[in-house]
């Protein structure tokens, strides 16, 4: 007797199509930092995840440019050397308070950097991020923020909600509202928005990570009418059309980062 | 039509840019270890059928020829001056020469690279820059000192400021907080160590650079360690021996004063 056994098929896992864009706007130079890492590797992405990673050095102080590239190297080094068996989101974490000190190691807290680091592994992504820099879902049509600034404004409305004023709006005020309270090279980070437990992705989901270049200037309505072509690269281009057509004179360095899920 | 990834991780389109528009010659390659190595081409992404396009508005090179990307190339001009930055947090106050540095104009685009001819570089003016939290109308005490005990300083006092507190050796084009010019020992390239103060918790944190082996207290450091008073500072092979005598502390700090006793 001879039975055939069912050979299972094996499962189709999402894969992801990838698009970015930098441009340097009205500022003497770029200090914005971006990469993918195995975005283009099925078999890595199956096996180590794929990394997305957007820095944006900061402009007011020295050389944002050395310290945004220093800690996507740091980041790399950090994601090839994770654990896939264990928690990734405790590890990404931590793998960002340890690139927040070699940073200050190296630049001895002369210069910063935010940070938005998505980590893609088995349908499902984690994340951190350190300062003012963006992190978007596209579900269903709604495009939605999923990370905090940490800065000035949030400190101090979140001060204020502790008083029992739930006003935003002298927060918002306040001069100097947009410093950051929380940067990449610090060398001791405080507050931190980031994953404890990873987000399931859907067939159709897009992320989008920019740098505050973007995010200040385009409102989510006008991010998320981007995302109506299919091809990142496409969506990327499109941002920066609509940043161009403001045509700020100080229009900040600008990168954004496309991430789709599909099939 | 072709999609490429550069070393550092970048896509763009190699029929329109015959480099990655990205990478700037200051950026540094860098090397992926082997495991998490991009292959050439695009097309990893799985049952994604759509033909990629380049981008429309993408910048195009003139004449065929490669073209930096928009500015992205060597613009490091006219970041002298400054030399004592360093604050963040706490109740540092920025130098007085602080935001000063952004007056290159159009000479610190080195006559190699051009911004978008439609927008212009605001001269001196922080207005939208990333910055971190910085208080500017407060004066800047000290908040305790190093004093030198031992080797070519021996007898300088250095104050400790709310920040990152830089040790080193001045050299052209670095300057540190607490600078040890007589010895010979100390590289001029770059900080051996640094002091935090925390202003948050009233504590001072020792921070080794990379660039020696530190002592504290006849101990190799760690990376981080905590300060205590009395602590001894040695550097590496030199005969310099710093002794850290703090002003804040339990007993006294600059936001509630001494404690068990007013300060008028």
């Amino acid at each position: 007797m001879n039975s055939i056994a069912p050979v299972p098929r094996p499962r189709r896992l999402l894969s992801y199509w990838v698009g970015n864009m930098q441009q340097q706007g009205g500022r003497e130079y770029q200090e914005d930092s971006f990469c993918f890492i195995n975005a283009t590797d099925v078999t890595e992405i199956r096996q180590n995840g794929l990394l997305a990673l957007l820095a944006d050095g900061m402009g007011g102080m020295e050389d944002g440019k050395a310290v945004s590239e220093a800690a996507l190297q740091c980041m790399r080094e950090e994601f090839a050397a994770m654990d896939r068996s264990g928690d990734l989101g405790a590890q990404l974490m931590q793998a960002v308070r340890r690139t927040d000190e070699r940073l200050f190691a190296r630049f001895m807290g002369r210069g910063g950097t935010t940070l938005v680091a998505c980590l893609f592994f088995g349908e499902k992504l984690w994340f951190a991020c350190v300062g003012d820099s963006f992190l978007y879902l596209s579900r269903e049509g709604a495009l939605v923020r999923l990370n905090a600034e940490q800065n000035q404004q949030h400190l101090r409305y979140a001060e204020a909600i502790a008083r029992g004023e739930l006003d935003p709006s002298p927060a918002n005020e306040m001069e100097d509202a947009a410093r950051l309270s929380e940067f990449m090279g610090s060398g001791n980070i405080g507050e931190m928005d980031a994953t404890r437990r990873p987000l399931a992705l859907q067939e159709g989901d897009a992320l989008i990570l920019c740098s505050d270049g973007v995010g200040d200037v385009l409102p989510a309505e006008e991010l998320g009418a981007c995302l109506a072509v299919p091809d990142p690269m496409q969506v990327c281009a499109q941002i920066d059309t609509r940043i161009r057509a403001r045509a700020l004179p100080a229009q900040d360095n600008y990168t954004a980062l496309v991430i789709r899920c599909g099939y | 039509m072709a999609m490429k990834q550069c070393p550092n991780g970048h896509f763009y389109d190699d029929e329109v840019n015959a480099a990655c528009p990205y990478c700037g010659k200051e950026q540094s390659i860098i090397n992926f270890g082997g495991a998490t190595q991009a292959p050439p081409g695009w097309g990893g992404g799985g049952g994604y059928g759509s033909q990629t396009q380049a981008p429309r508005g993408w910048p195009r090179p003139d004449g065929g020829a490669t073209q930096a990307p928009n500015g992205q190339d060597g613009t490091r001009g006219g970041t002298g001056g400054t030399g004592g930055m360093g604050g963040y947090g706490g109740k540092t106050q920025p130098p007085s020469g602080w935001g000063t540095n952004q007056t290159g104009g159009t000479g610190s685009y080195g006559g190699r690279t051009q911004p978008p001819s439609d927008w212009k570089p605001e001269k001196n003016t922080d207005e939208g820059k990333t910055m971190p939290i910085m208080h500017k109308d407060v004066q800047d005490p000290d908040v305790g000192w190093l004093v030198c005990i031992g080797g070519p300083d021996k007898g300088r006092t250095y104050p400790l400021k709310a920040k990152g507190n830089t040790i080193g050796r001045a050299g052209s084009g670095h300057k540190f907080d607490i600078s040890l010019d007589k010895d010979m020992n100390i590289s001029r390239d770059a900080a051996v160590a640094s002091i935090g103060y925390d202003a948050k918790r009233n504590s001072f944190v020792f921070i080794c650079g990379e660039s020696s082996i530190l002592y504290l207290n006849g101990e190799v450091a760690g990376s981080r360690s905590p300060l205590a008073p009395f602590d001894v500072i040695e550097i590496g092979n030199s005969e310099t021996v710093l002794l850290f005598v703090p002003l804040c502390g339990s007993r006294f700090d600059w936001i509630n004063g001494l404690k068990g006793g007013a300060v008028r």
